[in-house]
């Protein structure tokens, strides 16, 4: 079995003045793909948030494997389409890893442009991120996790908004990074579009949460 | 016209000079505030700036050094006003701050216009206490740029020197968490640093604006290039450069307009941004749209 890449120890998740997940004892694994379910205000995202290290867990411990590289994918509807930020800018901000400052937000990084090219925006680059469809942002925001190489990928219901055939092109694009070793953890609503690609489940109920593996 | 500009320069080019520095730091400070959906404060800060104003001219006569120098020299240093200005510009920030992270924070509009009010109130009540700093403050208020000497130039210099030296190195990170603070966080950085060095920016920017060109000013330089760059900018990047660009041309313009209208500066140059900056924008917007098609 491979290496834990982070650990989540009889923690409770919420936010201040309000417990949302308790005595939440989870191990994510290296290279594992982990799907998060559960209903609408169960605490998926709570959770998700937690394991980013966004949130701190109220109780417990969340330890993390040592040089663990995270990219992280927020749902994009959460962006705000005021600022007119690029796709180029938008994805070099994956670059401006602290220590330090933001090194840049310009788009003529090479990183930048291969990771445009591997989402299949490379036309897209100077056009605002605003003004692309959900599926294109949600790529935008994929190739900005992935623009520096990462170990463990955080995605917040990656096909929330998105058509069918953007759907699955998120579907193969995740394929791929998870064949090439990449842990994935995603939550989603529609558990039944990723029983091929996850190897493991975790139900979000009452407050609990519970790990099970892939019957695929 | 070149003896007007030659009678400016020779009068008054502390004061020109200060309101290029300005026109550099507030439209940019205004463009982030602009993006940050907190343009609201922009509109009270000022008027923060101006009841710490208030209040250090009511705390003069406990200071008989400094109020010796305002007798002297028709106002007292301007460090002293400016650690009232910037002090509570950068107080007011940080209280808005505090309460819209906590519950009750989609009250933030409603508590700003509280804040506004009670800014106003207390910055009248102050000047009771310090009849003779009202000239001042009216002075202020009319945007008359009078407190422009060599040293009032050497405050705003190194004061906005120092905020523009911020803005350069902070604002892809301040940006950053107000875009996506989530994805600031997964990449290391500490949101609540950037918000300090924010509310700082905002503070003495906005305090050494409103104790030179004064409040009505702020607010246009804060709010009327900005508004137009969003609607032109193709980039992040193209829309803090025209922000802050679509203002030096109007400004400079208003020294020789208030000089031969003889009227005062500040709602001057107030009213040249808006004549100069909207119609220009309306125009570039309804040209691009045309191409499109």
């Amino acid at each position: 079995m491979s290496e834990a890449a982070i650990t989540l120890q009889s923690a409770a998740l919420g936010y201040p003045g309000l417990r949302v997940l308790d005595e939440v004892d989870l191990v994510v694994r290296a290279g594992q793909v982990l799907a998060i379910v559960g209903d609408n205000g169960s605490g998926k995202s709570t959770l998700l948030r937690t394991l980013a290290g966004i949130l701190p867990p109220r109780a417990g411990r969340r330890v993390v494997q040592a040089g663990l590289r995270i990219g992280y994918v927020p749902q994009q509807a959460q962006l705000d389409a005021v600022f007119p930020y690029t796709v180029e800018e938008v994805i070099a901000q994956g670059l401006a890893r602290a220590p330090g400052l933001p090194r840049t937000q310009r788009g003529a990084h090479p990183a930048v442009q291969a990771a445009l090219e591997r989402a299949g925006l490379a036309d897209r680059g100077t056009r605002r991120f605003g003004d692309l469809s959900g599926g294109q942002k949600q790529r935008a925001l994929l190739a900005r996790a992935t623009v520096q190489s990462v170990d463990l990928l955080l995605l917040d219901e990656p096909t929330a908004g998105v058509d069918h055939q953007a759907e699955e092109r998120m579907h193969s694009t995740l394929a791929e990074l998870a064949a090439a070793g990449t842990g994935v953890v995603l939550v989603t609503h529609h558990p039944e579009a990723w029983e091929e690609l996850a190897d493991a489940w975790c139900d979000v109920i009452d407050g609990r949460v519970q790990m099970r593996e892939s019957s695929a | 016209m070149i003896e007007t500009l030659q009678t400016i320069w020779a009068f008054m080019k502390e004061g020109v000079i200060i309101s290029v520095i300005v026109a550099l730091v507030l439209p940019w400070v205004g463009a982030i505030l602009l993006v940050r959906r907190t343009s609201f404060l922009g509109v009270a800060v000022p008027q923060f700036s101006a009841a710490g104003i208030a209040l250090g001219l009511a705390a003069l006569p406990w200071f008989p050094a400094l109020q010796q120098e305002y007798l002297d020299h028709g106002h007292p240093p301007l460090e002293y006003l400016f650690l009232f200005a910037a002090g509570a510009a950068a107080l007011a920030l940080f209280a808005f701050g505090a309460m819209s992270s906590r519950r009750g924070g989609h009250l933030a509009e409603g508590q700003v216009a509280a804040g506004f009010a009670l800014a106003t109130a207390i910055a009248m009540i102050a000047l009771e206490f310090a009849p003779s700093g009202a000239n001042l403050v009216e002075t202020l208020q009319r945007g008359s740029v009078v407190v422009a000497d060599v040293h009032s130039l050497g405050v705003v210099a190194v004061v906005d020197g120092l905020a523009l030296i911020a803005l350069f190195l902070l604002t892809p990170a301040i940006l950053l968490i107000s875009f996506d603070r989530e994805m600031a966080v997964v990449l290391g950085h500490r949101p609540m640093r950037y918000e300090l060095a924010w509310n700082t920016i905002v503070g003495a920017s906005v305090g050494v604006g409103v104790m030179t060109i004064g409040p009505v000013l702020v607010f246009g330089l804060l709010f009327l290039p900005p508004l137009v760059a969003r609607q032109l900018a193709s980039s992040m990047r193209q829309f803090l450069a025209l922000a802050v660009l679509l203002a030096l041309l109007p400004i400079l313009l208003a020294w020789p307009a208030s000089f031969e209208l003889d009227l005062p500066y500040g709602p001057t140059a107030t009213l040249a941004l808006a004549v100069l900056v909207i119609p220009w924008g309306i125009m570039r917007i309804l040209r691009a749209r045309r191409a499109q098609g």
